[in-house]
């Protein structure tokens, strides 16, 4: 709740203040309140501070702030700070940019806060709506503009079925608070034995399909790609992690609700999580855009994180934490390295970018490395010990489904080396440019190293 | 206690990152001060603490949790560990101070810092650790600290063989190791000492177990302690520079095996089989090393063989169950062999990079400071009455003859070796004529204090480190100090041997006329009668096998190295390039083929999306509706 505070007021101070301003030092600005406001954050889930008086406005089951949604808030601003940080050099007048993304980041909060599925609908759209824009906020370039139209076309059509969704499980279950929600078919109906009314699994079925395109599962993904690669780097960077974020931790809050009936929808989301492991994996072999790629392999991660989903319960947020930090920290870094090595342009940003960085800059192509190694899994990273926590507790239910991951995972190192080649065995012909705030790069190495290496102290930690 | 392990983590990083900006004093007196400072609290604490018999336990954190295997980082500081972290933090203060003299001239001066410090980091995880996978760490750390060190000249080729080759040989061992502490996981599910002991202790293992377990682990200890089959990688070690032999190779690291069972004594007291091969190996590797040490003509590789040697004793004492007369003659071994080897440093330093003995000779007058605690060190090592070696070495005789007069017999022998090529070494290099032509006398001089002043202190401490243990006819107020000392940390009593006093007489008496005649031997032969060890080429018969070292490195090639080349070489070209890179290909180019085709189905085409979109739907809710 303070969060939201917060970053409202300073996203309105922003958007005043920086009036025909350039934008570049309202972006270091806005990323130290940001980081301000996840040290509270922190605090605030470690119960070392109290923001109780600041939720009195919002009724409980409207929205709640427990150590958890604390947490995952925390990871929110952490990463909105990150991206902020790193793209902050931008000539472009005005700070409209900077405002949007604070108030999309609001809505990615009410997602992770939510107990009413009003508050969580109003989330997701607070979430949405700035993203049009700035999706195509690249005015001049044409890709944008597509990107633009793409996303608002295809995310109106979810977010209609997403409503009805809501419209159906209010229906079946004639109330909607999340407390409540999922106690009439599991208690009602599966413990009396009577199979769970058709409105609830169809509610089910259609708020699923909104929150699953969010995450771009397969096969409700196809705008991910074209919509990444023609928004803004900044903007895609925003998408692929705070988006993807907020959405998992609503869907699996909304799921845990359900777990009574599980045997209802485990079956065909872990059809969903195959196909998406398999589609994001395959698709991404023969991109030769840096962007694409990362596009595919953040679809590849939805399909690893739907695992979560089905394993949900109250005590094992430590494993959606520590996925989506891996999965966040690395994925910017890398995009962010390679927007930084390109020259002027936003256009084609394809893996020439890093040809010959070993030779030049070896210090930056040992990062990349380690950035590559996180996200692909491969140990003493984070992106190893998340991934590791994920499969090791999703065996036991669902084999089938670890083994695809599995699969998957062998799969992605075909295209995750494409970075690691041209970095360390194609010599250089394009003159790169130096990589700029090279400590933020350092910083989020040495975090995922560290939750590599010390795993358990992380989990001791977040508290399990 | 932190600061006692982390100190010189400290002084690694420092030395590590921004040592090659400093100049080299300060590199030298940060790192030295790290080990110095390190050595200060651990003896604070011994005198706090490990004297009244309070351990301290302090756990940092949960390294680890997966299901039912927990692994903490977690040091205790007993009076075992505490004992050893004395003796690595003391020699390793005593070297730092000695390499920053040795090592003045050297381009990598900020790196050998660095390495030594990360050493004694990682020998500390070793004895401090208190589970088996923080002593894992420490064993595979100061194995790779090692390697570093003997391949510090990395640009002479046979310097990065050497590093390599005990690199393999102690993956060897090590494998050994890690097989014995997937056993202990498997039977105690815990790699807690406290809990794998008490467990060991209670009796309600199968034997064959215990037995399997204390065999594997000392596979390891064999690897990393230098025992046949696994010790010909310790004399082609002095390939690194001199300190290094003298603190790895000779007083510390090479002691972990020791360690590790004398840790584990609540297991291999129970186990009989075990010990005994502990035992003979101990005496076979003591003997063979001892033998080749006769024929070697570089001075530091005759060091290297009477270490393998000595550690051969120490095992004799282990497998007799003589556990307290093994960590004394560590002790006193630690001593007197770090003082050999700086000493042989200074030698070489002194001669400027010469080791070979026959072209040394008469060195006496021109490094008296070396000439005098070599002096010492020899008379130490050889068992000179009195001195520190006398006695360690004396106890282990004792447990060796109440064990079986046999065994005691073989030691003698071994110990007996021990004389001849000390002195021969001794006498050959500071006694009789110059016999070097490329370097003339005059340029030979002493070495600088930094080098002198840690051969005087350890000189002092290898002629009173006896008194640590005396044996009970020097009156029941002062002997076996450090008998009583380390008594709590067994789980099971030591058995005293059992000999009547005349006899204990004779064996000492036995062991000082060996020592005589040993003397007495080499001086008629290189002082009086002034010969030379003879040239490579015209040795002959037995006196060459052993020159050869038995030929143990050759046999080793043609029966192990050789043939996994050939299966090597079999495999790569049948079984690798054609079967499994066939089947490998097609599988890694399937992924492409359906990738192309999926790009096909993403055709930027929004209203395809939607259809796409709107059937996946439409199966969803079909699913769900009938």
């Amino acid at each position: 709740m303070i969060s939201i505070y917060i970053l409202f007021i300073t996203a309105v101070l922003v958007l005043f203040l920086g009036l025909n301003k350039s934008e570049t030092k309202f972006g270091y600005f806005t990323s130290l309140i940001l980081i301000l406001t996840t040290i509270l954050c922190v605090a605030g889930a470690k119960g070392w501070m109290n923001f109780d008086k600041l939720s009195t406005w919002a009724p409980q089951n409207m929205m709640f702030f427990g150590p958890s949604e604390y947490l995952f808030t925390a990871l929110i601003t952490f990463i909105v700070a990150i991206v902020l940080w790193i793209f902050a050099e931008n000539k472009e007048i005005g700070t409209d940019r900077i405002g949007l993304i604070l108030f999309a980041t609001i809505g990615a909060i009410m997602m992770i806060g939510y107990q009413h599925m009003v508050v969580l609908f109003l989330g997701l759209e607070t979430l949405s709506i700035p993203l049009f824009v700035l999706a195509g906020s690249d005015r001049e370039r044409l890709s944008s503009n597509e990107a633009a139209i793409k996303y608002f076309l295809m995310g109106a059509f979810s977010t209609a079925i997403f409503l009805l969704g809501i419209a159906f499980l209010y229906g079946g279950t004639g109330t909607m608070e999340l407390q409540a929600i999922g106690l009439k078919p599991s208690f009602m109906h599966a413990l009396e034995g009577m199979a769970t009314p058709v409105m609830i699994r169809i509610g089910l079925v259609l708020v699923s399909i909104g929150l699953l395109f969010k995450i771009s599962a397969a096969p409700f993904h196809f705008w991910s790609p074209d919509v990444y690669e023609g928004s803004p780097n900044r903007i895609m960077a925003f998408m692929s992690t705070v988006v993807k974020s907020a959405a998992f931790v609503a869907f699996s809050k909304l799921m845990l609700a359900f777990s009574g009936v599980k045997s209802d929808w485990d079956y065909w989301i872990v059809a969903i999580a195959i196909l998406t492991i398999l589609w994001g994996n395959i698709a991404a072999l023969k991109q030769n855009s840096v962007k694409r790629t990362l596009a595919y392999s953040s679809i590849a991660h939805a399909g690893y994180l739907l695992m979560y989903v089905l394993i949900a319960t109250e005590a094992s947020d430590f494993i959606l934490f520590v996925y989506l930090l891996s999965y966040a920290l690395s994925s910017i870094a890398l995009l962010a390295m390679a927007h930084q090595l390109q020259l002027d342009t936003e256009e084609n940003l394809n893996f020439d970018v890093f040809k010959g960085l070993s030779k030049k800059q070896p210090a930056m192509a040992l990062l990349l490395a380690i950035f590559v190694f996180s996200t692909a899994g491969i140990p003493v990273t984070a992106g190893f010990a998340a991934k590791f926590y994920l499969f090791s507790s999703t065996f036991a239910s669902y084999p089938l489904l670890v083994f695809v991951g599995l699969l998957g995972s062998a799969i992605s190192i075909g295209y995750y080396f494409k970075f690691i080649k041209s970095a360390y065995l194609e010599t250089g012909t394009s003159d790169n440019r130096i990589v700029e705030n090279r400590w933020v790069y350092w910083l989020l190495a040495m975090v995922l190293v560290a939750v590599g290496v010390f795993g358990a102290v992380v989990l001791q930690f977040v508290g399990v | 206690m932190s600061i006692i392990i982390l100190l010189p983590l400290l002084g690694f990083l420092v030395s590590g990152i921004v040592g090659k900006y400093l100049p080299k004093q300060v590199v030298g007196l940060i790192s030295t001060a790290a080990v110095v400072l390190s050595f200060a609290f651990a003896l604070h604490m011994f005198l706090e603490k490990s004297i009244l018999g309070e351990a301290v336990s302090q756990k940092w954190f949960t390294f680890l949790q997966v299901g039912g295997l927990q692994i903490d980082v977690a040091f205790t500081f007993d009076r075992l560990s505490g004992w050893m972290t004395l003796i690595i933090t003391g020699i390793g203060s005593l070297i730092h101070l000695y390499s920053m003299g040795y090592m003045k001239e050297d381009e990598g001066y900020y790196k050998f810092f660095a390495y030594l410090n990360l050493f004694v980091f990682n020998m500390l995880l070793l004895v401090l650790g208190s589970n088996f996978i923080m002593l894992f760490f420490g064993w595979e750390g100061v194995g790779l600290c090692s390697y570093l060190l003997i391949g510090f000249w990395y640009k002479n080729l046979n310097y990065g063989k050497a590093a390599r080759k005990a690199f393999v040989m102690n993956r060897i061992g090590d494998l050994g190791l890690l097989l014995g502490l997937f056993l202990i996981f498997k039977e105690f599910k815990s790699f807690d000492y406290t809990i794998v002991f008490d467990q060991i202790a209670a009796g309600n293992t199968p034997a064959h177990v215990l037995t399997a377990i204390a065999l594997l682990l000392f596979v390891g200890a064999m690897g990393k302690s230098a025992q046949i089959p696994l010790y010909t990688w310790l004399p082609d070690a002095m390939a690194g520079p001199t300190p290094v032999s003298a603190l790895i190779h000779a007083a510390t690291m090479v002691t972990a095996g020791v360690y590790l069972v004398v840790r584990s004594q609540a297991l291999y007291f129970q186990t009989a089989l075990a010990s005994d091969v502990i035992m003979w190996v101990g005496l076979a590797t003591s003997l063979m090393a001892a033998l080749i040490g006769l024929k070697q003509n570089d001075i530091k590789k005759v060091l290297a063989y009477s270490t393998v040697s000595q550690l051969g004793l120490m095992f004799v004492a282990l497998g007799c169950g003589a556990y307290t007369a093994a960590m004394f003659h560590l002790t006193t071994h630690a001593f007197f062999k770090a003082l050999l080897f700086l000493g042989s440093g200074s030698v070489i330093h002194g001669m400027h990079h010469e080791q070979d003995i026959r072209k040394m000779g008469g060195l006496k007058s021109k490094m008296p400071i070396t000439y005098f605690t070599f002096l010492i060190g020899t008379l130490a090592i050889t068992g000179f009455p009195f001195l520190s070696g006398f006695f360690s070495k004396d106890e282990i005789l004792l447990h060796a003859f109440s064990h079986s007069p046999l065994v005691w017999g073989l030691s003698l022998i071994s110990a007996s070796i021990t004389g001849f090529y000390m002195f021969r070494m001794f006498f050959v290099t500071f006694h009789g004529k110059y016999r070097n032509t490329h370097y003339p006398l005059e340029k030979v001089h002493e070495s600088p204090i930094t080098m002198t002043l840690p051969l005087l202190i350890l000189a002092v401490l290898s002629v009173l480190g006896g008194l640590l243990n005396l044996p009970h006819y020097f009156g029941h107020n002062v002997a076996g100090a450090f008998s009583s000392y380390l008594a709590p940390m067994y789980k099971f009593a030591e058995h005293s041997p059992e000999v009547s006093a005349s006899t204990e007489w004779l064996l000492l008496a036995a062991a000082v006329s060996v020592f005589i005649i040993a003397f007495v031997a080499m001086r008629m032969k290189y002082i009086s009668k002034n010969s030379v060890p003879e040239e490579d080429d015209s040795m002959s018969g037995l006196g060459k096998v052993l020159a050869n070292k038995f030929y143990v490195d050759e046999i080793y090639d043609a029966g192990v190295v050789a043939p996994i080349e050939i299966a090597g070489t079999v495999t790569d070209g049948l079984v690798d390039d054609i079967a499994i890179k066939g089947i490998t290909d097609s599988i890694g180019k399937s992924p492409n083929w359906i990738s192309s085709l999926l790009s096909r189905v993403q055709n930027g085409n929004i209203e395809y999306y939607l259809i796409y979109m709107v059937i996946a739907v439409s199966i969803l809710l079909a699913i769900n509706l009938f």
